[in-house]
């Protein structure tokens, strides 16, 4: 029974035609004329992308080099805001297209009248030998439709009144329907490659992760001193989609890693005060910090006292007086940051779990990261200066992380990203401290995507 | 369609009046597959419309191995797929199971209905029973094909195409005024 409803449609539909108003063509015409100023416009798009890749490429260079940290993410994110216009010229097709109807309501009371004509055709050459049994239930049908809604009426009119062109019944061929089959099965070959340029920019939760810590003492020691810090990462990338779930990731992405030290106290060094100015170079203090990262090395004025009395190696040629009742900063007031930036590589593998109008995805792959910068800072209230390095920090890293995004659409091509992450430091980025340091991060990138 | 191979060629090479020759070969059929797949005449000519810009644009992919009307009508059927899509419907799917039912008068009743009365009601059905009954009973493609481009479950697409079936019987009892019993 099921069955027979499927052929009943499939026979009058095999090769049902239905002459087509003359707009469409007219619009495709439209269409096919604007593509060829669009394969114009189309290296403008590429340009465009281009100029996204070299500014944000620039701006992370700027940024490194004055260490002036604040505007970054603006420039991705503006960069990537690229106008699609494409939508504009269907709308305008789809309105041409509306126009059309009309004229056939006009027709329609027309062709009312032929409705039992050819209905009673139909019922002719189905079955004759049941021909009085048809023609009292085609009345009783075409009643029911007569008392349809005004709209059907006139589809149906339209369609009675139109030349229905029943063709050679031919059957679907079979080379036809291995075509689909292989459409089907993702032998998409001849699809052109798609590619996807993006920027993003996230706020970070970073700290380390210490392990095989000679002594838990230690380690705990310095879990006790240290603390995380915030800062911020972002980049460009660039996705191969190899498959329409599967796409393969790489860019260039700036990370700021680190740490805070606390319990020190800052005191002013007195002799530099006291010299001439010639002479204040060889009073600037070098003292040697440890941590769990590896040895800082201060080159400031300032004197530093740890008040834990652990951390702190006085260089014996140091030359410096303070007065130990009156700290320029406590522990409470400045901030020493440990920073280390790096400029990471990644190849990463996107997988959308969810492929629909909002897409959710899980991204997980490995980094390379060079450092870039390596500094200590003071923070105190709205100014930082810079106090020294972290020693021996490895110059290549290899990070591990996991993603999952979602990704909302903006424009046909355009979309904006929101991506939660975890990095991981697979190597401990100091071979010559005692304790081996993996630095991680939680980050939530925002940004945009562009599709070719 | 005579010396085809000539005909796409020029079209590749922008040249207008094969275009035009192309498109008027198989538009009308192509219409008729629209119309099926579309909820009303403005939406069949659309799917009409960007399909046969696709083809045009993808000519040169084309490699002359099947049949080019069945080359060109997948592509129609994508078209009106990705339309499905974008439409992003969420109704509700009641997962009723099929039955099988025999009767000797309501057989009759469908082999009479003309491919208008079938169109109409096609259409009334919600848009994701339409594709699916569109997919499989119309075009051949089997469940596991349809779960594939429709990104859902092959349980899903039986139960639709069952509950399709169950609601044209239902449309065809109400319309017709035949009474069946299942």
């Amino acid at each position: 029974m099921s069955k027979q409803i499927d052929d009943i449609f499939k026979k009058e539909f095999k090769d049902y035609s239905l002459s087509v108003p003359d707009s469409v063509w007219e619009n495709i015409e439209q269409s096919l004329n604007q593509n060829k100023k669009q394969s114009v416009f189309s290296m403008y798009k590429l340009l465009a992308a281009a100029s996204i890749l070299i500014v944000a490429v620039l701006t992370l260079f700027f940024t490194f080099q004055n260490t002036n940290r604040n505007t970054i993410s603006e420039k991705i994110v503006s960069q990537s805001t690229t106008p699609e216009l494409k939508n504009k010229n269907k709308s305008d097709q789809i309105s041409q297209n509306k126009i059309e109807p009309n004229k056939e309501i006009e027709n329609s009371s027309k062709y009312k009248n032929n409705t039992n004509i050819e209905s009673t055709k139909e019922i002719n050459h189905i079955d004759l030998t049941e021909q009085d049994q048809n023609i009292v239930e085609n009345t009783i049908r075409f009643e029911k439709i007569e008392k349809l809604s005004a709209k059907e009426v006139q589809v149906q009119s339209n369609f009675i009144a139109r030349t229905v062109k029943l063709s050679n019944p031919v059957t679907f061929p079979k080379e036809d329907k291995d075509l689909i089959a292989d459409n089907l099965t993702g032998k998409k070959t001849r699809e052109p490659v798609k590619w996807i340029i993006g920027g993003e920019f996230a706020p970070t939760y970073s700290y380390r992760y210490l392990s095989a810590a000679e002594s838990n003492l230690e380690k705990s020691y310095y879990n006790s001193v240290e603390a995380p810090i915030s800062s911020y990462s972002g980049g460009v990338n660039v996705k191969i989609v190899l498959h329409k779930r599967l796409s393969v990731q790489t860019g260039v992405y700036y990370s700021s890693m680190g740490q805070s030290i606390n319990h020190l106290n800052v005191y002013s060094n007195n002799a530099i005060d006291k010299v001439d100015p010639e002479y204040r170079k060889d009073f600037e203090n070098t003292f040697t910090l440890s941590n769990s990262i590896g040895n800082i090395k201060f080159n400031s004025m300032y004197v530093f006292v740890d008040e834990t009395n652990f951390r702190i190696d006085i260089n014996s040629e140091n030359k410096y007086f303070f007065d130990a009742t009156d700290p320029i900063f406590n522990e409470l007031e400045a901030e020493i940051s440990q920073n280390i930036e790096y400029l990471e590589i990644p190849l990463y593998l996107n997988y959308k779990f969810i492929d629909r109008k909002i897409d959710l995805n899980i991204t997980g792959g490995i980094g390379a990261n060079m450092l870039i910068s390596n500094n200590v800072y003071l923070i105190h209230g709205n100014s930082k200066e810079n106090i020294g390095e972290t020693d021996g920090v490895n110059t290549m890293n290899y990070s591990g992380t996991f993603a999952l995004g979602i990704e909302l659409p903006i424009l046909r091509n355009l979309t904006f990203n929101l991506q939660p992450a975890v990095k991981y430091y697979i190597n401990a980025i100091n071979p010559d401290s005692d304790i081996e340091s993996h630095p991680y991060s939680f980050a939530v990138y925002s940004g945009f995507n562009y599709s070719f | 369609m005579d010396q085809l191979p000539e005909i796409i060629k020029a079209c590749i090479k922008g040249d207008r009046i094969a275009q035009k020759k192309l498109y008027h070969n198989l538009a009308d059929k192509m219409y008729g597959v629209c119309l099926r797949y579309a909820a009303n005449e403005d939406e069949a000519k659309d799917i009409l419309q960007d399909g046969f810009i696709k083809v045009f644009l993808n000519l040169k992919q084309f490699n002359y191995k099947g049949s080019f009307e069945g080359w060109v009508r997948r592509i129609i059927v994508n078209t009106a797929l990705e339309k499905f899509r974008d439409k992003n419907y969420l109704f509700a799917v009641n997962m009723t199971q099929g039955y099988e039912t025999s009767d000797s008068e309501y057989d009759h009743i469908l082999s009479e209905l003309s491919a208008n009365d079938l169109l109409l009601l096609i259409r009334e059905l919600s848009p994701q029973y339409q594709m699916v009954f569109n997919l499989y009973a119309i075009e051949g493609y089997s469940h596991k094909e349809i779960s594939e481009i429709m990104n859902i479950k092959e349980g899903t697409s039986k139960s639709n195409l069952s509950r399709a079936r169950e609601i044209l019987k239902e449309k065809i009892n109400k319309h017709y005024s035949v009474s069946v019993n299942f």
